[in-house]
């Protein structure tokens, strides 16, 4: 097998241009903040960058390694991550954003929902394939899949994090649909979610006041100061952008510059140019990595590659709806370019496992041989 | 129909068919954003544009300061002092709730008024508090709220009070002249703006710019008057008496130099505090001297006599048949002590209605009107105040077969107090009219002089033989005529008294009275002329040679004891004693009248207190035991402001001016709002020249330790400094 370890480049060309990108692209958002901070412009660049170069390093040895391996332990990993999960809701009440989502070891800190959305992708694709013959069973094959989804968007859902949970839940169900599952299957499950939904949203005042916000910037184009400064980002980037390292916004205007609103930083200084740019190297992933799904030559490796990509595009998807007024403002990371922590690194360890995944389909000629 | 062709698909075709669906899905999304964007950043962008330049640049306005007023003896009658406002950017206010609170705890307003203020929508700036102390600010104006903007703003300081209040005016919130001079010369006195643009922050801090402009503001220029603040003094304090002894209604007055037509007082009576507007009684704001206009009487009659002096109709020993005026029908002119006969002199020593009457009609309309409208009557005088009225001359074609006698004897004609001054004060000097003024220079900031006044003549009135005459026959009145009550030992004054009838409800009233009297002095070399005028008095008196000459006696009187002169006749009496540049304002002055006003300084900014003190020319001694390396403020950053603690002499205490008066001023250190704090820019990487270029627009001072590339730099970027601090840059060659 090995003369014929090819992966796809024209996956790994956009993830890592995103990533190089977004070393400059933090720098920049975050540089007034830092050096207010930590009197250091460059503090959260050098975090980054760190972080940069090990996502990229992360990004090869994943896909070095055979994905099958993921299948052997994915009921570990799931069920470690629901033992984390539980232990963060009860553990510590976090001090970021009054959620309980981090988990500190020492100098590490992570979010069990950013290793939970990859274990949970992974665990279903596995029960997918194992239950291929018979998922169209209610109980057999149906059901026990959804337990999971349900268990894993439950916890995280009441750390609270709405838009996560929602992000991995509509991924598992577009994996679901995949699979030959009973169609009155899933759009039973939809139909007795929602109006669970409805009431947990309802029971949150902050979800309701970003709707009421939401609604309001639409119908009168009055909108939260937050989302006024990322449109203002976005304008005044106008075409060509004011140019790299020029913002204004990241000078206090806009919260989270460096974090989930970058995109509109990347709007202004780039301009329309910089940010059709980023769409597309995130649709040629989405392309692409639907590609891979569909020539990949076994079940686990197709479910757990749309899986892969349907997860990271949805969480694009709904970062630049956020960003440009599209969807109520919610808490996404921009994939491989946000300044967030861990996320870049599973998000890179995803990316590698895809690779390796594009490396062993029925045509992957079409590939460089990274041996 | 068969559906013998029809194979249903096998698995991997469904599969591929539906991840292409939900691709499809997902590539929709993407064009919704696209979509959205090319709305933003393309179609709208302008808008968005504009939008960012109004929270980037920060244009602070630089105020310059404002023009001092003083008076000829270069007496400050105006200067400047600080005040502060407080107003609120809602849309970046973190804590409307906390700031309320502590708003009304240091106003006593109700935390609701401020919270609406603080909370209020569509605006970016709403003033909470307007012009307070800067002593009663309760250290708000040093404490930092997000979206709470402290503006120190300039404020007048009328260092006299209500004295000559009606001619030096005030200025409002804006500090803009609102009325008198302030008004009047508001160009030459409020200079130029100047602006700085700032790029702003989110959080409102400041951050130079190399991209803008910074223009300087030019401060305005300052005013000297002809005024002499001792003799407005007098004349303010002798009318206010007068008003009150005669219960008069109110009251004016003016002192004129008859050579130069210098105003050397003017008054109106109620007068007002400009320091105080908001409780000011606005009826005492207006300058009644030149703003009323009223119907003079008997001192009109100057222009009857000099009119038939100078036509050669009378002379002074001329025989007037006084006891009945049968020529026209409908005169109701009588005498109070009727004659059969009286001499010119008698006629003008009584005020003879009848006498006057009859000389009118020899001299017929047209002459009549020519000799007044030469007097100035009925035209523009042209003080540099605002507000004048010209009053109302009739031309003789308007005149009526009454009007003549009527207006010889100063009805049905309205003059203003300063007109009638000036006829008068042309009598006085010899039959020349001089154009009177108020403003006697006007000089910059670096003392030079932009204007000068020259005494102007407008025109010889009459002759100067026949100018003789009449101030001898004024010199009668006040020996033994009308105006005896105005009569000073040793010194010779010419005068005339006027007890006008008021129009009250179209009727003249027998009980209501313009009481006035005119009078110069020394009358053989006039030099000053007063004219004194009560409006309505209702003590019982109410001839102007009994309730106004009185008046005029005691100004006079003052004005002649504080000279210490009792012959000035022998003296070009105002020219030589009040030109500054051959006096010492020290040997003229009385020691109390030299008192000076120290200003407030508890509570300004040290820079500010010294700046203030410099500009009232008063020495000081610092007493600071603060240690600014131990004081560091919550930032970490150390506190560069000082405070004036406390002073002595106390504010608003009148000090004897003394050439080694000293205000002592005890300092302490507070943290300094932030407003007033730049951003150290970060320059690490730059060049030099461009890092010097960046720190000197941010108002920094740079010292360059080495040469090369900027290795370190003290203070830290990312610090907040004051403009003028000493930014290190340490280099070397690599």
């Amino acid at each position: 097998m090995h003369h014929k370890y090819k992966i796809d480049i024209w996956i790994l060309v956009p993830a890592l241009l995103l990533m190089i990108f977004s070393i400059g692209a933090v720098y920049s958002a975050s540089s007034t903040f830092a050096l207010e901070r930590y009197q250091d412009s460059n503090y959260l660049f050098k975090q980054h960058g760190i972080k940069v170069i090990l996502s990229i390093f992360t990004i090869f040895l994943f896909a070095k390694i055979d994905y099958k391996y993921a299948e052997n332990i994915s009921k570990a990993l799931i069920w470690i991550t629901i033992f984390l999960l539980i232990f963060t809701l009860f553990s510590s009440k976090g001090p970021i954003k009054g959620a309980s989502r981090w988990i500190n070891l020492g100098p590490f800190s992570f979010q069990p929902s950013e290793l939970a959305r990859y274990s949970i992708v992974i665990y279903i694709a596995a029960l997918l394939a194992r239950k291929k013959d018979y998922i169209y069973l209610l109980y057999r094959g149906y059901l026990p899949v959804i337990f999971y989804v349900l268990l894993v968007t439950t916890l995280i859902l009441l750390q609270p994090n709405f838009s996560v949970s929602l992000i991995i839940f509509s991924t598992c169900m577009f994996m679901i649909f995949l699979s030959e599952a009973k169609l009155k299957h899933i759009i039973f499950t939809l139909l007795a979610l929602t109006p669970i939904a409805a009431i947990f949203v309802l029971s949150k005042d902050y979800i309701i006041g970003r709707i009421t916000s939401y609604a309001e910037y639409q119908t009168s184009g009055n909108t939260s100061y937050q989302l006024q400064q990322a449109l203002i980002g976005f304008g005044n980037g106008g075409l060509l952008g004011i140019g790299p390292g020029n913002s204004n916004q990241r000078d206090f205007f806009l919260p989270e510059a460096h974090g989930d609103f970058i995109f509109s930083i990347i709007g202004e200084e780039y301009g329309f140019i910089g940010t059709f740019t980023i769409m597309c190297l995130y649709l040629l992933i989405l392309f692409r990595g639907y590609k891979i799904a569909k020539e990949s030559k076994d079940e686990f490796g197709k479910y757990l590659a749309f899986g892969i990509v349907t997860l990271i595009s949805l969480n694009a998807l709904v970062n630049m709806s956020v960003a440009s007024g599209v969807i109520p403002t919610t808490g996404v990371t921009l994939p491989f370019v946000s300044y967030g922590g861990t996320s870049i690194i599973f998000t890179s360890a995803a990316l590698g496992i895809l690779l390796n995944i594009s490396s062993q389909r029925d045509n992957s000629d079409e590939g460089i041989n990274i041996e | 129909m068969q559906f013998s062709n029809y194979k249903k698909p096998d698995k991997p075709v469904i599969q591929r068919r539906k991840i292409n669906f939900l691709f499809v899905i997902l590539f929709g999304i993407f064009i919704v954003i696209l979509i959205k964007l090319i709305n933003i950043q393309i179609i709208d962008s302008e808008k968005y544009k504009i939008a960012a330049r109004k929270q980037y640049e920060n244009k602070i306005v630089l105020s310059p300061y404002r023009g001092l007023i003083y008076d000829r003896n270069m007496n400050v009658l105006v200067s400047n002092s600080f005040e502060y406002s407080f107003a609120a950017d809602p849309n970046m206010v973190d804590k409307p709730e906390q700031a309320a609170e502590l708003f009304s705890r240091a106003f006593g307003k109700s935390k609701e008024e401020y919270l609406s203020k603080l909370t209020s929508q569509n605006t970016s700036f709403i003033y909470l508090e307007r012009r307070v102390d800067a002593s009663k600010t309760c250290g708000l104006d040093t404490l930092k709220f997000n979206g709470v903007i402290v503006l120190k703003e300039p404020k007048r300081v009328y260092n006299y009070g209500n004295l000559a209040s009606q001619i030096v005016g005030f200025t409002n919130a804006e500090n803009k002249g609102q009325t008198g001079i302030e008004l009047s010369m508001q160009d030459e006195l409020s200079g130029k703006d100047g602006f700085v643009i700032m790029q702003r922050d989110g959080k409102g801090n400041n951050r130079p710019s190399l991209d803008f402009p910074r223009k300087d503001p030019e401060n305005g220029n300052n005013v000297v008057l002809t005024l002499d603040v001792n003799i407005q003094r007098f004349a303010e304090e002798e009318l206010a008496a007068g008003v009150k002894n005669y219960n008069a209604d109110g009251g004016k007055v003016v002192v004129l130099s008859v050579k130069t037509g210098e105003i050397l007082a003017m008054s109106s009576n109620p007068t007002f505090d400009p320091n105080n507007i908001a409780s000011a009684d606005t009826s005492g704001m207006k300058n009644a001297v030149i703003s009323d206009i009223y119907e003079p009487g008997s001192t009109f009659k100057l222009v009857t006599a000099a009119a038939s002096l100078e036509e050669k109709i009378e002379d002074k020993n001329s025989v007037i048949e006084t006891d009945n005026l049968n020529e026209i029908k409908g005169l109701n002119i009588t005498d109070v002590h009727g004659a059969a006969s009286m001499t010119f002199q008698q006629v003008i020593e009584q005020s003879s209605n009848v006498g006057f009457s009859k000389i009118s009609l020899q001299l017929g309309s047209e002459r009549f009107y020519k000799y007044a409208r030469d007097f100035g009557f009925g035209i523009y005088n042209g003080v540099e105040l605002p507000g004048e009225n010209k009053g109302l001359l009739k031309r003789p074609v308007d005149f009526s077969s009454v009007s003549l006698p009527y207006m010889s004897i100063g009805y049905e004609v309205l003059v203003n107090a300063m007109q009638i001054s000036n006829a008068y004060a042309a009598i006085a000097n010899k039959g020349t009219m001089m154009k009177s003024y108020i403003v006697k220079k006007e000089f910059g900031n670096n003392n030079n002089i932009i204007f000068e006044a020259v005494p102007t003549t407008i025109r010889q009135v009459v002759s100067e033989k026949t100018a003789s005459i009449l101030t001898s026959l004024f010199t009668g009145v006040v020996e033994r005529g009308t105006g005896t009550d105005a009569k000073i030992e040793g010194i010779s004054i010419a005068g005339k008294t006027g007890t006008a009838q008021r129009l009250v409800n179209g009727e003249y009233s027998n009980s209501s009275h313009n009481s006035s009297f005119v009078g110069y002095f020394p009358a053989d070399n006039p030099q000053m002329l007063i004219t004194v005028i009560l409006n309505n008095p209702k003590s019982g008196e109410y001839y102007g040679g009994k309730v106004a000459a009185p008046i005029f006696k005691n100004i006079a009187n003052r004005i002649i004891n504080f000279t210490g002169k009792t012959n000035i006749a022998s003296n070009d009496f105002v020219n030589v004693n009040y030109s500054k540049s051959n006096i010492n304002v020290q040997e003229l002055s009385d020691l109390n009248d030299r008192k000076i006003l120290i200003p407030n300084l508890v509570n300004l900014k040290l820079e500010d207190a010294k700046e203030l003190l410099t500009e009232s020319n008063i020495k000081f001694e610092i007493i600071d035991s603060t240690d600014t390396k131990t004081n560091i403020n919550e930032n970490g950053n150390p506190v560069i402001t000082k405070f004036v603690e406390s002073q002595l002499p106390i504010a608003n205490e009148k000090i004897i001016w003394d050439e080694n008066l000293k205000v002592r001023i005890v300092v302490r250190s507070s943290t300094v709002p932030d407003d007033r704090l730049v951003i150290v820019p970060e320059v690490k990487n730059l060049s030099l020249r461009k890092a010097i270029n960046l720190l000197l627009s941010g108002g920094f001072d740079v010292f360059i330790n080495g040469s090369g590339k900027i290795l370190e730099q003290s203070p830290l970027p990312g610090t907040k400094q004051l403009p003028g601090c000493k930014i290190i840059l340490y280099c070397k060659n690599q």
